[in-house]
């Protein structure tokens, strides 16, 4: 189905935040202010790489409006964080390690103030050498950045025979494919205000995951969790880089230290040093076929950058290590991984979670061994595809999906195909098609402890409401709540109360990552409903005498059900008649874990989502700039719960793609980022975007299939990039290996006075 | 330390609170520019900062008469650039200014900057445009108006003569033979690494007049882009000139223009790209004119 | 009047603008952001913050009907201006254009929002037939990460004039 308003019908519906954004006067956790509120500053390193001789806040201390300056040794608890490893120091105490890295924080009275006590604190470093490339850290003599080594994390897989698989091969492609060092670029920096209030500490700052801080901080600060409240919606845009601690530990250490309410906002050079980046990847993979293009062999080296922390840089690598299968069946594969500690900004979560990087370079070999084939390259995919019930690419099992195909099936119809290449364009201008495919998994894979749940009751003021430990950073869960409440009980909106984002008042549901809220808010509605009537119905019956069957659930309370369309349905009772009965017994909540392989592949996934993208581009001879002028998607993640925004997840992660090609890199020289802001790290604008994208939702799931609709956070970002290099390729026979894409390697001189090619 | 305000009410005020203020002091436009150097801690915004924005002399755009053919176009200094995008005079006489103020940011900053504040950061994309023309900038140093050619000018920032400018920016004066610019042939090319809202990574321009038999005459070529000052391509000017539409050799006028073209070079974009691409967008423009029947 | 004191505006100064149609005095550092004192002193905390170089478009606000960064504006800069924020533009009903972005699917962070309001307001002002090009030009300076212009392009479609939107 194409998605769109009109195919949508009434299921288009405007967001139930929508008003409160559009008029600005919606709140954002940042906008808030609190009576005698300090504000909050982090002293960040001067160097990349340094041992720190000494820190003397003496000077700072006695700034006069300065209420409290803290360095390492004012944490009661763990100096570190980090979602799967807490290797980063709250406050360095021996070394630096990058530019962001934190020595002390200071709360004041104003911005200026604290601007000015900054600057008193001193710090005496001895400066290391830089190791600024994972290839550095690998020196045998290489700086140890870590106890345990450079190392942080290794992959391995293995399948067949390599190099006896490589001798039967009729043609082989060995290449090294790179990527940048993307930036999330939420428009809302990090940010928060902390409280301390009655002996318990209110944070206000946005995160994908408020139990997880919540967590994070306990440890940190030394407190049971719950004294720790996390109140962490709306949010100004996430991408993943929020679901990492940020702002918190400084913001609730000064709140502690002062007994005043603190507030920390980053600007934006303080976010681009100190905040994450998508992992830089070299990939180097090495692909055979034999004459009638059937892949044989298959082998990876993936090269991480993780920076100079752990964060979520293993399981990274791991999901990079197994998309770079992708959906194809190759009987020998070998797949190195090493995610590797240098002194350049930290890497971690972002959209895509190393699929990006990696579907790149496994397109780019199908397109690179189709033209040694002489071969259509979709068609060379075609006799590689996965079916219905082949494994995973890991050798798991994995939910039966016939998504490959259908995908590959469906662009073919795309209208990039029937438009006339040779427009009345200048000589210079080279117009180019690309397509590529990629298959990406979700939910946190095996071994990973990925749990979900969710409450369902009636409220004391007669509402249905749910409660979710997920957040709202934009993609629009609020909105699909009330798409499927509303499905489950044809009620009104008003009947409804949706509660996230507060760690006092939801339950536990795992992180909103992983393009797995969907489908988890999905799963839990569908456990909650029947107790959760069944409930109801009978205290309806023993209030009015209406057989439960004869009972539905309506408009602003429960209706009887009538079986002939001539007789009405009857209001039996309201919901706030209901509720005034008692509310204690309504309450049903549910734990669950995100489905697993029963295989144990550590990280290994088991629901997977295709897509395939067309692209078309336009390449300026003169200049050397690509410009994409038409980009189709086709999804195959089962039904559309939310149209709008499932088709915003699409555009906007499709859009951060084509950043990722032809735009973004935080650029770093010597440790040091280059790019400190948006006048140099370049997100597109709206001209640098096709005016319209199409997006073909491919509802259908397999007979059987109990898992309902899967997320598209991610899935619309992890294609295009290939596709877009493939067009360029079409237009201008040149390979791209490297992103962004560099106008130089496409730039020809005089281009007019060479004959066109036909 | 804060920051103080002045807002002086003619020139002569301005002129002496910044001998006053001394190194304390800087004169400040819209302040667009400024801005982006404070908080990239470029430099530290100064105690005593003196708007400009009360100045009369330095508003408004006007075209004077000077023979039958000529006419002077003054451009106060103050003028921002969304009035240079609105303006009939700029757009009729002036088009590559036209052109060039259009692409400069984004329509807001364009609400704010002013074309002397961009002709001040010696890389503004409005000089390349204003280099075409024998532009002059008149300035007020204390004693009535100083003329200096903008190129002359220019010429003296690069050789680091004068670091920091004094003399307060009241206007530019534009001399234009109107039958050139009606039967003339100009044009103007920005590109930057996005499609727009971008600081150029190279910026051309240039006009001519062709007479007879279709040979070019009166060329003016220039060309900035990135942090390197704008220049006037002479060299390739020379070659250019009194050349045949139909028999422009383009091998020899792009070694020329490479050679000559001083092109900034950064961690995006290398100085030989640039090259390469200034020599490709300005011969561009010459095949198009050359081959357009 | 003595002139010493008309010429120089010390810290503290009385600054005197039209906000959201009403008159405003406030005692504010002549050379403080406009975008500080709208969300810190006044609390009007729909124009948003996020670059503070004028690169992104979050704290747009309308001076004197046009269309100005916030965060390049200083106090004196507004000085017997009309200033126009969001919350301004809200006051009394939802305008067609944040109806646009509503129906259209135009946000979903809604970071951004407020600024491409503004923006698109200020070219509405100017140019009642714009065409699809002089609307997305009217957005050049403001960055939207979540949508992908999508659907500010949908919304574009329907303030544009031309035939080529008309379909």
């Amino acid at each position: 189905m194409l998605l769109d308003k009109n195919s949508a019908k009434d299921k288009w519906r405007i967001r139930p935040d929508g008003k409160e954004k559009v008029t600005g006067s919606l709140q954002y956790l940042t906008d808030m202010t609190f009576p005698n509120m300090l504000v909050g500053r982090v002293l960040r390193s001067e160097y990349a790489h340094a041992e720190i001789k000494s820190i003397n806040i003496s000077k700072a201390l006695q700034v006069d409006g300065v209420k409290a300056v803290l360095t390492h040794k004012d944490i009661p608890g763990l100096n570190g964080f980090g979602i799967s490893n807490p290797d980063q120091p709250v406050f360095c105490s021996e070394k630096v390690q990058y530019e962001g890295d934190a020595l002390a924080a200071i709360a004041a009275v104003s911005d200026e103030i604290a601007e000015r006590a900054l600057k008193l604190i001193e710090v005496e470093y001895e400066s290391l050498p830089i190791v600024d490339s994972p290839e550095k850290a690998l020196e045998k003599n290489a700086p140890l950045l870590h106890p345990k080594g450079n190392i942080l994390h290794e992959t391995t897989y293995f399948l067949g025979n390599m190099e006896e698989s490589f001798e039967k091969c009729t043609h082989i492609v060995e290449e090294t494919y790179e990527t940048p060092r993307q930036m999330h670029t939420y428009l809302e920096t990090e940010g928060g205000i902390f409280v301390s209030e009655n002996g318990r500490l209110m944070v206000y700052a946005p995160t994908q995951h408020g139990y997880k801080d919540r967590m994070q901080l306990s440890r940190i600060l030394a407190l049971p969790e719950e004294s720790i409240r996390i109140i962490s919606s709306p949010i100004g845009g996430s991408f993943g880089g929020k679901d990492e601690l940020n702002v918190q530990p400084y913001g609730a250490l000064l709140t502690l230290a002062c007994g005043l309410p603190v507030k920390m906002h980053y600007s934006r050079w303080e976010s681009v040093v100190a905040g994450l980046k998508r992992h830089p990847m070299k990939v180097t993979m090495k692909t055979g076929v034999d004459r009638d293009g059937k892949l044989l062999a298959h082998q990876v080296r993936i090269l991480s950058d993780t920076g100079a922390y752990s964060t979520l840089g293993g399981p990274v690598l791991n999901f990079a290590t197994e998309h770079s299968v992708g959906p194809y069946i190759i009987p020998n594969v070998e797949i190195k991984g090493k995610a590797v500690y240098t002194n350049n900004g930290v890497s971690g979560e972002f959209r895509g979670f190393g699929g990006n990087q990696v579907i790149f370079a496994l397109e780019g070999q199908m397109d690179r061994l189709a033209e040694k084939l002489g071969i259509n390259p979709w068609e060379l995919r075609r006799r590689n595809l996965r079916g219905m019930y082949d494994r995973g690419p890991l050798g798991q099992r994995v939910v039966p999906t016939n998504g490959a195909l259908e995908v590959w099936d469906a662009i073919r119809k795309s209208s990039v195909f029937y438009k006339n290449k040779e427009e009345h364009q200048p000589p210079w201008i080279r117009k180019g098609i690309g397509l590529s495919m990629a298959m990406h998994g979700s939910g946190l894979g095996y071994g990973i402890p990925d749990p979900a749940g969710g409450q369902l009751r009636l409220n004391e003021n007669g509402k249905i409401e749910v409660a979710f430990g997920h957040e709202e950073f934009g993609q629009g869960l609020i909105g699909t709540l009330e798409i499927l409440l509303q499905d489950h009980f044809q009620c009104e909106k008003d009947d409804l109360e949706i509660i996230i984002g507060d760690t006092d008042k939801v339950p536990p549901s795992g992180s909103s990552t992983a393009s797995r809220t969907t489908n988890m808010v999905w799963q839990a509605l569908n456990r909650l409903k029947p107790p959760f009537l069944q409930a109801i119905f009978k205290r309806v019956t023993q209030m009015t005498g209406v057989a439960e069957k004869n009972l539905q659930t309506g408009p602003g309370g429960i209706w009887t059900k009538s079986e002939k369309e001539d007789i009405p349905s009857l209001l039996v009772i309201t919901y706030k008649q209901l509720a005034k009965q008692g509310v204690d017994d309504l309450l049903f909540s549910t734990q669950f874990h995100y489905p697993v392989t029963p295989d144990p592949i550590i990280g290994g996934h088991y629901l997977y989502t295709c897509t395939s993208v067309a692209a078309e581009v336009e390449v300026n001879l003169l200049t050397g700039m690509v410009k994409v002028t038409d980009i189709h998607h086709t999804v195959a993640a089962g039904p559309v719960i939310n149209p709008m925004g499932y088709l915003g997840q699409i555009e906007g992660g499709s859009i951060m793609a084509l950043g990722f090609t032809l735009t973004e890199d935080a650029v770093m020289e010597n440790g040091r980022y280059l790019t400190k802001n948006l006048d140099t790290y370049l997100i597109p604008t709206i001209m640098d975007v096709p005016s319209e994208q199409t997006v073909d939702a491919i509802e259908e799931l397999p007979e059987g299939d109990e898992f309902g609709p899967r997320g598209v956070g991610e899935v619309g970002s992890v294609a295009l990039a290939p596709a877009i290099v493939s067009a360029i390729h079409d237009a201008t026979g040149i390979w791209i290996k490297k992103l962004p894409v560099k106008p130089e390697k496409l730039i020809r001189e005089l281009p007019f006075l060479q004959e066109r090619e036909a | 330390m804060h920051t103080q305000i002045s807002q002086p009410k003619d020139l002569q005020e301005a002129w002496s609170l910044r001998q006053r203020f001394d190194e304390d002091g800087c004169y400040i436009s819209g302040g667009t520019w400024l801005r982006t150097q404070w908080e990239a801690k470029a430099f530290e915004m100064s105690s005593q900062l003196i708007s400009l924005d009360k100045l009369l002399e330095t508003k408004g755009i006007s075209e004077k008469e000077i023979l039958a053919d000529s006419l002077e176009i003054s451009i106060g200094a103050m003028t921002t650039l969304a009035e240079c995008t609105t303006s009939s005079i700029i757009q009729r006489y002036l088009l590559p200014l036209f052109e060039a103020c259009k692409a400069i940011a984004a329509p807001s900053i364009r609400n704010q900057g002013t074309i002397g504040g961009n002709i001040l950061t010696t890389t503004g994309d409005s000089i390349t445009a204003l280099l075409l023309y024998d532009t002059k900038l008149c300035w007020y140093g204390g004693k009535g108006l100083e003329v200096e050619p903008l190129e002359a000018w220019l010429l003296k920032r690069k050789a680091g003569v004068i670091k920091k400018e004094r003399r307060i920016l009241v206007k530019l004066q534009i001399p234009i033979v109107v039958s050139e610019v009606e039967e003339g042939f100009s044009f103007y090319q920005k590109v930057g690494r996005r499609e727009a809202f971008i600081p150029s990574v190279v910026t051309v321009a240039a006009k001519w007049i062709s007479v007879e038999s279709d040979s070019i005459q009166s060329i003016a070529i220039s060309a900035g882009g990135g942090s390197a000052i704008p220049m006037r391509l002479s060299k390739a000017e020379q070659v250019l000139e009194m050349q045949k539409r139909n028999k422009l050799y383009y091998p020899k006028i792009q070694k020329v223009i490479k050679e000559e073209y001083e092109p900034a070079t950064d961690a995006f974009a290398s100085g030989e790209y640039r090259k390469i691409m200034a020599a490709n967008v300005i011969l561009s423009e010459f095949h198009k004119w050359s081959t357009k029947s | 009047m003595n002139r010493k004191e008309n010429l120089v505006m010390e810290k503290g100064s009385r600054m005197s603008f039209v906000l959201n149609n009403k008159p405003i005095s406030l005692h504010v550092d002549p050379s403080k952001r406009l975008v500080d004192i709208l969300r810190n002193n006044l609390q009007l905390t729909g124009t948003k913050i996020s670059c503070e170089i004028g690169r992104c478009g979050a704290c747009m606000v309308l001076i004197d009907g046009k269309a100005q960064n916030s965060c390049l504006t200083m106090a004196f800069q507004c000085e017997g201006k009309h200033v126009e924020t969001i919350e301004g533009i809200s006051e009394n009903n939802v305008d067609p254009i944040q109806e646009a972005f509503l129906e259209e699917g135009g946000f979903q962070c809604g970071y951004c929002t407020p600024g491409m309001v503004i923006s698109l307001k200020a070219l509405l002002n100017e140019n009642t037939d714009p065409s699809m090009d002089d609307l997305k030009e009217g957005l050049t300076g403001n960055l939207c990460r979540c949508t992908g212009y999508g659907g500010i392009h949908r919304v574009l479609q329907r303030f544009c004039a031309t035939e080529e939107c008309n379909k």
